[in-house]
């Protein structure tokens, strides 16, 4: 007992080291000479800094910001609804829930996280890029490219949530009677439920930062006017159009606790 | 086997059953006629919840054969085919909080649904008249559309007979029904599912702690000491001697 203590603390110990040992060799390979790219790079920083008390709030821009974060938002909606109609599916199949045996469970859940996993793994600006390339530079693109990965995210989680739930209703209903799938809706996606309603909503809120950023794909919207500005070094346009971006967070997140409130 | 052996419900015929290499239950046999009330009691770790999993075919005999009316426990598929003719109550409940009452009772007929009936009916309530009954009969009326979670213990309990009213089954096992609750809520419990068995004439098997309940509700009484059949006795020879006996 006291070896193998005392072997996983020498072995934690060694890891450490290694790892520390790694961040040190990499400083070694980054070149310092090059950490401002321009020489105005510091002048430029504190322009940019001193233009935020000047916010552009002429009622034109503010037109522009409204319309724009309006944009993001729908595009958002329109990738979040669809990721989460794949990562339920994705999250039931993954969890294992549906198949019955041993071997079929773990073939079945082995499959479908290996599949999610690849999914997910690949970054949604990657994806834009893979669709923009097949499907054109538009919106749909951009939909989908956002769908694909959050998709595979909430799948994964999902799939704990289903399997994470009370286990004791769930053999209740199997004594009366219910097959898998009936024990999945009965039991496991309603007990939940609240959970993954919650982690929606929080994957929502990544989904409005990440249209926003889309931009390059065809996705107007709050990153798109963000760009134009910036082009434009008119930075007091960027600090108001990010202001909205926050508010646009901070009212999801606000609306999504009125709604969990309102679910409990 | 004659014909009135086939028809009777149970039949545990040299049942053993080990956890790892300790006998849990060990040689036990009686058998159970249909309509018959059968009290199961002894202390706790004795084996009464295994022995009820045996009788529910959750469980399969290391030695020995439960028949259910007259077929191999195991032979029943499992879920569907015994859900009809077993059904279980359990100490906890065992709903789902998150559900309506009514979806709660009416998951007593997922046995005989499809996937799509039982989909749309977590919204339409089909069948409802049944389950509205037995929630009558529980005493339950008005509370359907309330969640389950905002139900006191004994309601719970009142909606789990509900749902097994719905599922109809022949036999009735169930596991310290009443323990999680206080005398009066117990009794109240007891009085319905009693009532229910009754007025159907299901054969009942209940794991119980309390001689007065066993007086008072059943005809038969199986006691189980270390894993053993202690007694099997009509209540009425059910002295209190016997019963302390049991607990030593």
């Amino acid at each position: 007992m006291i070896s193998r203590k005392s072997i996983s603390l020498g072995s934690r110990t060694i890891t450490s080291l290694i790892l520390c040992a790694t961040f040190v060799f990499s400083l070694a390979f980054v070149d310092w000479s090059d950490l401002t790219p321009h020489g105005g790079g510091a002048t430029m920083l504190e322009v940019m800094l001193r233009e935020i008390i000047s916010l552009e709030l002429s009622s034109e821009f503010i037109k522009v910001s409204l319309r724009a974060s309006f944009i993001t938002l729908s595009y958002a909606l329109c990738s979040i609804s669809l990721a989460i109609i794949f990562g339920l599916i994705g999250g039931i199949l993954a969890s294992g829930g549906l198949f019955s045996g041993f071997l079929a469970k773990v073939l079945g859940i082995s499959l479908f996280r290996a599949l999610l996993a690849i999914l997910r793994s690949i970054h949604e600006l990657i994806w834009a890029w893979l669709i923009a390339v097949s499907l054109g530079f538009s919106p749909i693109s951009g939909v989908i490219a956002l769908a694909i990965p959050y998709g595979a995210i909430l799948a994964r989680v999902y799939a704990d949530f289903l399997n994470d739930v009370p286990q004791a209703p769930l053999s209740a209903l199997r004594s009366s009677g219910a097959s898998s799938f009936q024990t999945m809706l009965y039991g496991r996606l309603p007990q939940a439920a609240r959970e993954m309603f919650s982690y929606g909503f929080y994957r929502f809120e990544c989904c409005v930062r990440s249209a926003s950023v889309l931009s390059f794909i065809g996705l107007q919207g709050l990153g798109y006017q963000i760009g134009v500005s910036l082009d434009d070094l008119k930075f007091g346009e960027v600090w108001t159009l990010l202001a909205f971006l926050i508010g646009l967070i901070v009212l999801i997140d606000y609306w999504g606790s009125l709604l969990r409130r309102s679910l409990s | 086997m004659n014909a009135t052996q086939v028809t009777l419900p149970y039949k545990v015929e040299s049942v053993t059953k080990r956890g790892g290499n300790i006998p849990i239950i060990e040689d036990i046999s009686f058998k159970i006629n249909e309509g018959e009330k059968v009290a199961v009691l002894g202390s706790s770790g004795v084996g009464k919840t295994t022995l009820l999993r045996l009788m529910a075919g959750e469980l399969s005999p290391d030695n020995g054969v439960v028949s259910i009316y007259g077929n191999d426990s195991l032979s029943f598929k499992q879920g569907r085919g015994l859900s009809r003719v077993v059904g279980l109550i359990n100490q906890q409940y065992d709903l789902v909080e998150e559900l309506s009452v009514i979806n709660n009772v009416l998951a007593g007929n997922l046995g005989r649904w499809g996937i799509v009936k039982s989909l749309s009916s977590l919204l339409l309530h089909h069948e409802s008249d049944i389950a509205l009954r037995a929630l009558a009969t529980v005493d339950l009326s008005g509370k359907e559309n309330i969640k389950v979670s905002k139900l006191s213990g004994g309601e719970k309990q009142r909606v789990a007979i509900a749902r097994l009213i719905v599922q109809n089954p022949s036999i009735v096992l169930a596991d310290e029904p009443v323990s999680a609750l206080d005398p009066a809520r117990a009794e109240e419990v007891m009085d319905f599912m009693l009532g229910y068995v009754d007025s159907s004439g299901k054969t009942l098997v209940t794991v119980l702690h309390s001689l007065d309940f066993t007086r008072r509700y059943f005809d038969r009484v199986i006691g189980l000491r270390q894993g053993g059949l202690y007694f099997d006795l009509p209540t009425a020879s059910l002295t209190e001697g016997i019963f302390r006996d049991l607990y030593i």
